[in-house]
C-alpha cells in the first residue's frame, strides 16, 4: 500500500467512479440513503499531496461522476469542499492516534479504527450535506436534505469502512 | 498592489477554493435551467454508450417479464383489430369520426431510468436519426412517462412525470374536469393533481387521462388512479393524489409521440396572444 505509483492512483479512481456508476447508480436505502462510495480515493490519497493537486483532483472527479448524473457541478463542488477541508481535518487529527504525525497515508492500518472512522464522517458529512443541499435548493425541500444527508452518511460510511477491513484483513493474511 | 499580491499568495488555497467552487455554482445555474441540459446529459455519446452497455446486460433478468407485457399488448391489438373488422362488417365504420391521425409513434428502449431523486431523468435509445426532436411527448402503454429534454444521434434524454418542473394538463376521464398533474418528489408512485376547482366533484377511484390540450400528448392516455380527494374548507382547489398508472421502476420499452401538427397549432395559438 505504501508508496502507491500515480498509474495505481488513477486506476483507483476510475474503478471506483465505474463502481458508483454500475452498482450504487441505483440502490438506495429506505428510499432515502445514498451510498457516494467514488470519494474514497480522494479521501486515500497520501497525506502529503500538494493541496492545489487535491482540489484540482477532486474538482475533475466530481464532474466525471456528475456527467452521469445529469446535473452538471453539483458533486464537482461537494467534492471540492471535502478537498479543501481534508488538510484541516487531517491537521486536527495529526497525532491524536499514533502519537506520530507523520502519517504518510492516514488509512485504517495506519492511524486505527476510531480516528480514521471520525476522519471519513466529518469529510463524508460535509460533502453529502453540500450535494443534498444543492439538489435540495433547486426543488424547496431543504430539510429533507438533512435528513438524506445523515442518513447517507451512515451508508457511505459503512460502504467504505466495510471495504477497507476486508482490503487490509486480506492483505495480513497472506 | 504588492500587498495584494501577497495576500493572494498567502491564502491561495482558498483563492483556488473559492474560484473552483464559484465555476461550480456556475456550471449548476446555467445546466440546471428547464431546457438548456444539452451537452453534458446523459443523451451525450460517452455516457450512453456506458448505459447501454450495462443495460444489455441488466436487460437480460427482466425478459419474461417483458415477454409478458409485449404479449398483452399483442392481445390487446387483436381485440381492437377485431372490433375494427366487425365494424367494417357492420358498416359502422362510415359513421365514425375519422381517427385522429396527428400523432406518430416511435417505439424505443428505456436505457436509463432514475425514480428516486428530486427530478428524474430517463435515457432512450433513440435520437435525432429516428426522428426524435426536443419536446416531444414520451408514453407508454400503461400511461403518460414525460417529455423530451435533449437528444443527440443516437439518445435521447426525456424529463420524466417524476419531475418537480413537469406539469401535465389533464382531465378526470369522461367529464370536462380539468387539472394539471404535478410531481411533489414524495413517493415515485403518487402526483399531486393541482387545479381542479371546489365546485367540481371528483371521487376516490376516477381515472385521469390527459387532456390533449397541450399538444404534446394525444388525447385520453392513462395519467393515474385518484387515491384521495380533500377539499379543505378554505381553499379554491381540491387536494387530490393520483397513483400513477405506470410502474416508472419497471420502464422497459416507451413509445415517442410526434404530434406531426404541432407547429400549426402553435402557431395560430400564439397569433390569438399576440393580438
Amino acid at each position: 500500500m505504501n508508496n502507491k505509483s500515480p498509474i495505481t492512483q488513477i486506476l483507483a479512481f476510475v474503478l471506483y467512479v465505474l463502481v458508483q456508476l454500475v452498482f450504487f447508480r441505483d440502490v438506495w436505502v429506505f428510499n432515502k440513503a445514498y451510498c457516494w462510495i467514488y470519494v474514497t480515493p480522494l479521501l486515500l490519497l497520501p497525506t502529503y499531496t500538494k493541496d492545489y493537486i487535491l482540489l484540482f483532483v477532486a474538482f475533475i472527479l466530481g464532474l466525471s461522476v456528475d456527467v452521469m448524473y445529469d446535473k452538471v457541478g453539483v458533486n464537482a463542488a461537494a467534492c471540492v469542499l471535502l478537498a479543501y477541508l481534508r488538510p484541516m481535518v487531517l491537521k486536527m487529527l495529526a497525532g491524536q492516534s499514533t502519537g506520530n504525525d507523520e502519517v504518510k497515508e492516514f488509512n485504517l492500518k495506519n492511524v486505527g479504527f476510531q480516528s480514521f472512522s471520525v476522519y471519513i464522517l466529518i469529510l463524508l458529512f460535509s460533502h453529502h450535506l453540500l450535494l443534498n443541499l444543492i439538489n435540495a435548493a433547486s426543488s424547496e425541500f431543504i430539510w429533507r436534505a438533512f435528513v438524506k444527508t445523515i442518513l447517507s452518511v451512515v451508508f457511505t460510511y459503512v460502504i467504505i469502512v466495510s471495504t477497507q477491513m476486508l482490503y487490509y484483513t486480506r492483505r495480513s493474511s497472506r | 498592489m504588492y500587498r495584494l499580491v501577497e495576500l493572494l499568495y498567502k491564502y491561495k488555497r482558498f483563492f483556488l477554493f473559492a474560484l473552483l467552487e464559484l465555476f461550480c455554482f456556475i456550471l449548476i445555474v446555467r445546466n440546471n435551467s428547464y431546457q438548456s441540459a444539452s451537452y453534458y446529459t446523459s443523451a451525450n455519446a460517452v455516457t450512453g454508450t456506458v448505459m447501454s452497455f450495462t443495460n444489455a446486460i441488466a436487460g437480460y433478468f427482466s425478459l419474461s417479464k417483458e415477454n409478458d407485457v409485449l404479449a398483452e399488448e399483442n392481445a390487446l391489438l387483436r381485440v381492437q383489430l377485431e372490433a375494427l373488422k366487425f365494424s367494417r362488417v357492420e358498416g359502422e365504420l362510415a359513421k365514425l369520426p375519422s381517427p385522429d391521425t396527428n400523432f406518430q409513434f416511435t417505439p424505443a428502449k428505456v436505457i436509463n431510468n432514475s425514480i428516486n431523486r428530486e427530478d428524474n431523468y430517463l435515457t432512450l435509445n433513440r435520437g435525432t436519426k429516428h426522428g426524435l426532436e426536443v419536446g416531444m411527448g414520451v408514453i407508454s402503454t400503461n400511461g403518460v412517462v414525460g417529455r423530451i429534454v435533449s437528444v443527440s444521434e443516437n439518445y435521447a434524454s426525456v424529463m420524466s412525470v417524476l419531475h418537480t418542473k413537469l406539469r401535465v394538463s389533464a382531465s378526470v376521464k369522461g367529464t370536462h374536469i380539468l387539472g394539471s398533474a404535478h410531481w411533489d418528489s414524495q413517493n415515485p408512485e403518487h402526483t399531486n393533481f393541482e387545479f381542479v376547482p371546489r365546485h367540481e366533484t371528483v371521487a376516490v377511484g376516477d381515472t385521469v387521462v390527459t387532456s390533449g390540450y397541450n399538444s404534446v400528448y394525444p388525447e385520453g392516455v392513462k395519467m393515474g388512479i385518484v387515491v384521495t380527494s380533500n377539499l379543505p374548507s378554505h381553499a379554491a382547489f381540491h387536494e387530490i393524489r393520483l397513483q400513477f398508472t405506470n410502474d416508472f421502476n419497471a420502464l422497459d420499452y416507451v413509445y415517442v409521440v410526434n404530434n406531426k401538427r404541432k407547429v400549426e397549432r402553435q402557431r395560430i395559438e400564439e397569433a390569438n396572444n399576440e393580438q
